[in-house]
């Protein structure tokens, strides 16, 4: 019989010679002008991408059939698991999670390759071959240290099943998700680097990496909300960010991914920000390189689980030096020879897109030591330190204020040279709802925090903003109402799109703001029969029995919602232990509407027949991920953009080029 | 075989590399750098006018914006076209060979060729046809978690789990035949013995009880005589372990298996009484003072009992003589002096270990 792992194996192995085969032959062959070899770099990628398919489709097969023979299947899985998470548990690992990180590299470049017609020969040889060099780089990690095929021999007859608390819907997507928006962003590297090869950025390389910007920043946004979201129901800590380790590692790349998606604009627009920009694409990345290894290497639970593996710690510290120390030295050596560009006034759209880099980079960096220092401090001294949510309050809020303060202005500033009194006069109706926003909640919350009405009001003028942008383009009511729509359905679809993210940002910082201000926690013992009131509600603890899931057993409490003498729901809360493993998990009862959730954890027994609970009314929670929905929808809409569809010119001879529409 | 798989894949992979060296197109049907750059720009340029129409922009912003949209496009223009050429074949054939070169090493070093699938549910299908006994196991134990009641199963578990020295999973194994079986001493003896194996050899009271349970309806039944004498032993009640040992040995064929062990037992009997034990130990270092003088005297009054009993021990006699005197009780020591030296009579080695003993404690 034909083993299926072993040709998962050895189409793996196939894929490293691929790759280094797109890393050494394109780049040979841009050089040389030899179009064969550029060309030979397109089937490059597309093989590349089936090959690690195979052996991704493999490894699932393995996980799907229960065969143990497989070392990585009997550590990471178990026959009586639910089919949904025999697959999410492909990934739920580190060696998984790496083919995984190849597979979606793999997906881009040949993503390039197959849709990247617009693209100069030259420039897609050379983006595609670094793609490949990154390629080969995981793959000899995955092949050398990390091998997800590694066999055993006589196979166990069972294997140990997957961690319970990735036994979660929300969590078997996550990670795909937030690995297409890490990956994404070495398109945006692999471009500044072929740039940087070339010597020259200019309006049209930003036209042609903005998409490609556009997509990672738009997957790196779900992953980070779906994570968020998990974290919220299944840990039942009630919060929705911690400002943990692994949270930091994603929210850095984005901030840094934001930045870039916007200064990428100034690029296309003015041919100005170039060498910015080009950098903005190195560090994108790179802290995506960071953040993945950060994750997967185990330093950030521990800095003495880096030196576990030594072989696979070293690997990475080897990896991260060669594409960080190596595209920043050829920034710096070649970084100076890109040409200036467009020269633009302080108060102008490229002036207001600068503030918001600088912003942008300094919340990333307040991240980053936020998260990196307390790393440091251990390695150096073994001083074990936390670096908390306060640090984080203190440094990132204020950097972020001013720039959401901004966001609605700039989108009305003129470029090259723009007038902010008349951006303002056109904003004055957005500004007097947003302060009449902050005046509301200020009158309803007294006694409460100072920062209620200026959060909510910020919120509301980045909303209000967005629908004032959007209202000015069509001019609303200055027409008649039929010629706006008319306008509207003709505006770019990048516009609206920019409208929608900008409007998400506010929905998100209402609900940032809301749940920090006026959550509800109560923490209580009950007994069967008893009641306690969560904010304007009262839940009654009912009781509880026992649970029996497919391959866990626990208790289940049952409990009474009430909003007055009206019932509202009946809320189950489970503790699950899983086996074989015996651990435990929390499943939380959660009741939600749209002005916010009621949250209830069933913790441990106490003293005298009472179970402690931790009961949450969370206002307004759901904004949160709303925002991040709304944004991703802004990013679609502006993907969609028909600039972005500009086709290639058929034949050199012809001057005639048209781009298609 | 699966070789013929591989050679088609790296065939497969050769010829789609080889593809465009094969089909290649002429260097001048592929369009020049600035043909792409030139297709942007007048996309801007298009772009721009439609702002315009749409008075989405101003009128001054749209003029500058389209100069230097216009001046690029010059640019672009102007630019000289790279050399181009079709490609070297062999150049190219030889780079593909990159390919086997890496995949193949790395392959033989990393992978297992000879290994086949073992995918769970086609394993547990096969178990019987393979003998495979992990998959039998398994299998049973399935049936057994929704038919705990089948007698059947357990039997073929226990022993199963015996070989595979797993004991806490056949002492429940055992405990369900004789739940599930008549009163039988074989089956009753079998469940004690899982307990002591999962009990590192010591035989609890709870456990003996078992074995006696099993002498009482066969008072033959050899495991259970041997198991009764070792909790015997191991109780410290040397004299009816001894007596239940020898009758035991009287009852063995000369050929039963189980003789080397019994005599092995009956072997470590005779020798050193029982040691204080680790708890023993561990108690008596959390006592206050008098408490352990009173403990230590109750396990001096134990050693003479027994050499009193057994008093062929010479060993046991230096610690007791030793142990009263230093405890203090120089009468005792006196009188275990005379007692030892009455009992070595003509043997001079050890009088002489005695004496030296006493001359050592002044009890002379």
């Amino acid at each position: 019989m034909i083993s299926v792992s072993e040709i998962g194996h050895f189409a793996l192995i196939l894929a490293l010679g691929v790759a280094l085969f797109q890393f050494v032959v394109p780049l040979w062959g841009a050089q040389r002008g030899d179009v064969a070899a550029m060309r030979s770099g397109i089937s490059a990628a597309v093989l590349q991408l089936i090959l690690i398919a195979i052996a991704f489709g493999a490894l699932m097969h393995a996980y799907i059939v229960s065969d143990f023979s497989v070392l990585n299947v009997v550590e990471n899985s178990h026959s009586a698991k639910p089919l949904l998470y025999k697959i999410s548990g492909v990934w739920g690992n580190h060696e998984g999670s790496m083919l995984l990180w190849v597979l979606i590299l793999a997906l881009y470049g040949a993503a390039v390759a197959l849709f990247g017609q617009n693209l100069p020969l030259e420039l897609r040889a050379r983006v595609l071959a670094i793609q490949g060099s990154i390629g080969l780089a995981f793959l000899l990690f995955i092949v050398l240290t990390s091998n997800p095929f590694t066999r055993v021999d006589p196979p166990p007859i069972e294997g140990n099943g997957l961690n319970p608390i990735l036994q979660d819907p929300a969590l078997a997507f996550h990670p795909p998700f937030l690995y297409s928006g890490y990956v994404g962003l070495s398109i945006a590297f692999a471009f500044a680097v072929a740039a940087l090869i070339e010597g020259r950025v200019d309006a049209a390389w930003a036209r042609w990496v903005r998409p490609w910007t556009l997509v990672a920043w738009m997957f790196l946004t779900v992953g980070i909300a779906m994570g968020s979201w998990w974290s919220y129901y299944e840990l039942g800590w009630g919060g929705y960010w911690f400002w943990d380790p692994v949270e930091n590692a994603s929210l850095m790349p984005w901030l840094v991914a934001t930045a870039l998606i916007h200064s990428a604009v100034v690029v296309e627009k003015r041919n100005a920000l170039k060498i910015w920009t080009v950098l903005l694409s190195i560090l994108a990345f790179s802290l995506s390189l960071v953040g993945t290894f950060l994750v997967r290497s185990g330093v950030l639970t521990s800095v003495h689980a880096f030196a576990v593996d030594p072989q696979r710690g070293a690997f990475i510290l080897m990896i991260l030096c060669v594409f960080i120390g190596g595209s920043l030295s050829l920034f710096a050596w070649r970084a100076p020879q890109l040409k200036a560009g467009g020269l633009f006034a302080p108060v102008s759209r490229e002036g207001s897109l600068v503030l918001n880099n600088l912003l942008l980079c300094v919340a990333s960096l307040a991240v980053f030591v936020g998260t990196l220092y307390p790393l440091a401090l251990e390695t150096l001294t073994g001083d074990k330190i936390s670096v908390g949510p306060p640090y984080f309050d203190l440094t990132f809020g204020p950097i972020i204020l001013p720039l959401l303060l901004l966001v609605p202005l700039g989108a009305f500033l003129a470029w090259k040279r723009g007038d902010a009194g008349l951006a303002v006069r056109r904003l004055w109706l957005a500004l007097v709802l947003a302060l009449l926003v902050g005046v509301i909640v200020f009158a309803l919350n007294v006694r409460g925090p100072w920062l209620a009405p200026v959060g909510m009001a910020v919120a509301a003028w980045l909303v209000f903003g967005a629908i004032a942008d959007v209202a000015a383009k069509v001019a609303l009511f200055k027409v008649p109402l039929a010629t706006s729509w008319h306008r509207l359905v003709g505006l770019p679809r990048s516009a609206i799109g920019t409208a929608v993210a900008h409007a998400g940002v506010g929905i998100l910082v209402a609900g940032v703001i809301a749940i920090s201000l006026w959550r509800v926690e109560v923490i209580v013992a009950l007994k069967p029969g008893e009641s306690t009131p969560v904010g304007k509600y009262a839940v009654t603890f009912q009781g509880e029995g026992p649970l029996t899931g497919p391959n866990y057993s626990g208790r289940v409490g049952t409990f009474l919602l009430k909003e007055g003498d009206r019932e509202l729901a009946t809320l189950h809360s489970e503790k699950r232990i899983f086996r074989p493993s015996g651990m435990p998990t929390t499943e939380v009862g959660l009741y939600q509407t749209w002005h916010g959730d009621v949250y209830v954890v069933m913790g441990d027994e106490t003293t005298g027949g009472a179970r402690a609970m931790r009961m949450y009314y969370n206002p307004f929670v759901n904004f949160i991920w709303l925002g991040a929905a709304v944004m991703f929808a802004g990013g679609l809409l502006s993907i969609s953009d028909r600039r972005y569809r500009v086709g290639a010119p058929k034949r050199a001879a012809s001057l005639q080029a048209v781009p298609a529409e | 075989m699966i070789w013929i798989v591989f050679a088609a894949m790296t065939a497969a992979v050769l010829g789609a590399l080889l593809w465009p060296v094969v089909r290649t197109k002429p260097a001048e049907s592929v369009a020049e750098r600035a043909a792409y750059d030139q297709a942007v720009f007048r996309d801007q340029l298009a772009e721009l006018d439609r702002d315009v129409a749409r008075g989405t922009i101003g009128q001054a912003e749209a003029d500058a914006a389209r100069n230097e949209i216009s001046r690029r496009l010059i640019a672009a223009a102007q630019e000289p076209g790279r050399r181009r050429v079709s490609g070297l074949a062999w150049a190219a054939i030889a780079a593909t060979l990159i390919v086997p070169a890496v995949a193949l090493p790395l392959y033989l070093k990393a992978g297992n060729p000879q290994l086949a699938d073992v995918p769970h549910a086609w394993r547990m299908e096969n178990a019987e046809k393979n003998g495979d006994m992990e998959a039998l196991i398994a299998k049973v134990e399935q049936h057994l978690q929704t038919n705990s009641d089948d007698l059947q199963g357990w039997q073929i578990l226990a022993p199963a789990y015996r070989r595979a020295m797993r004991w806490d999973d056949a002492v429940e194994a055992y405990r369900n035949i004789v739940r599930l079986s008549p009163p039988d001493a074989a089956n009753i003896s079998d469940y004690a013995e899982a307990k002591v194996m999962a009990n590192q050899g010591m035989v609890p009271a709870p456990v003996h009880e078992l074995f006696r349970q099993a002498l009482a309806i066969d008072p033959k039944l050899p495991k259970a005589r041997f198991y009764d004498a070792l909790a015997l032993k191991q109780e410290g009640k040397t004299d009816e372990a001894k007596a239940a040992f020898d009758a035991f040995l009287k009852d063995t064929p000369a050929d039963a298996a189980w003789r080397p062990m019994l005599l092995a037992e009956m072997q470590d009997m005779s020798a050193k009484p029982p040691a204080l034990d680790q708890q023993t130990m561990a108690n008596a270092s959390s006592m206050s003072a008098d408490d352990q003088q009173a403990m230590i005297r109750s396990m001096v009054d134990g050693l003479d009992q027994k050499l009193a009993a057994n008093p062929d021990n010479l060993d046991g006699w230096l610690r007791l003589i030793r142990a009263r005197s230093v405890l203090g009780d120089t009468d005792k020591a006196k009188a275990a002096y005379k007692k030892a030296l009455e009992q070595f009579n003509g043997n001079q080695d050890a009088l002489a270990q005695i004496s030296a003993l006493g001359k050592e404690m002044s009890i002379e």
